[in-house]
């Protein structure tokens, strides 16, 4: 089952497409503490888009799939924004020992990273694609 | 983000009155607790109303007690999903993690 979605690059919109894939998980029984990671990693792909490949410019186009199949659930975030390397970025965020050292920003992708099965990147032109893959077993 | 404030034996608490600590809200609510949480060293953060924090609401978390320049803070009634992203980012090791407000105004005093 796939099912495509869209939204323009506005930081509020994203709340709403959170709750739309959430829905969407729901209505197909996925469990619930699985829709709480996809939520969290859906968010953090997306206001990535905005921050990062759009640099807060808004009415750019985002293009969301969730796809359900028995193994894995797949989704995949395209923007024409500028792209990245996500291999240039830590997989784990350092621990800290005092509040002044704690990290303010930049915790995203690592975030993503910790939740997905996989996570697979390709960069445009003429569309960057974040592909986040959790394995059902 | 709307935040209610209490004392307890010294402590501050205060209590995020809103569903979802996201980045579309993530300055707001750090302007907002540094300003509050400047009132006390010993801060409770409650969390119990609230469904959603991502990392950019925990950034911003973290900004508003380093800005109000907070001592020990600790976090109350965060849901399972808020929970979750502490742990991802090493934030449970530095924040006391606690069921209730009470619970923990309790550790913080003992």
């Amino acid at each position: 089952m796939k099912t495509d979605l869209a939204l323009t690059s506005r930081l509020d919109e994203v709340g709403h497409l959170a709750s739309t894939v959430r829905s969407i998980l729901a209505e197909n029984n996925v469990a619930f503490d699985m829709i709480d990671a996809l939520e969290l990693a859906l968010v953090e792909a997306v206001n990535n888009v905005i921050e990062h490949a759009y640099r807060m410019e808004t009415g750019r186009r985002i293009d969301v799939s969730v796809q359900i199949e028995a193994r894995e659930i797949a989704i995949r975030i395209a923007d024409t924004g500028l792209s990245f390397d996500p291999h240039a970025f830590e997989d784990q965020i350092a621990v800290p020992q005092r509040i002044d050292d704690l990290p303010e920003g930049n915790m995203g992708l690592a975030v993503m990273k910790q939740l997905a099965s996989e996570l697979r990147y390709t960069a445009g032109p003429p569309h960057n694609v974040m592909t986040l893959i959790w394995r059902l077993t | 983000v709307k935040l209610e404030e209490a004392t307890l034996d010294g402590i501050l608490l205060v209590k995020v009155k809103a569903a979802r600590i996201d980045a579309s809200v993530s300055g707001a609510f750090k302007d907002s607790l540094s300003k509050i949480a400047a009132r006390s060293e010993r801060v409770v953060l409650d969390l119990s109303a609230v469904d959603f924090v991502d990392s950019s609401g925990l950034g911003a978390l973290v900004a508003g007690v380093k800005a109000a320049k907070v001592k020990k803070l600790a976090i109350a009634g965060a849901r399972s999903q808020i929970v979750t992203l502490f742990r991802i980012a090493r934030m449970d090791k530095v924040f006391g993690m606690y069921g209730s407000a009470a619970e923990a105004a309790a550790g913080m005093t003992s």
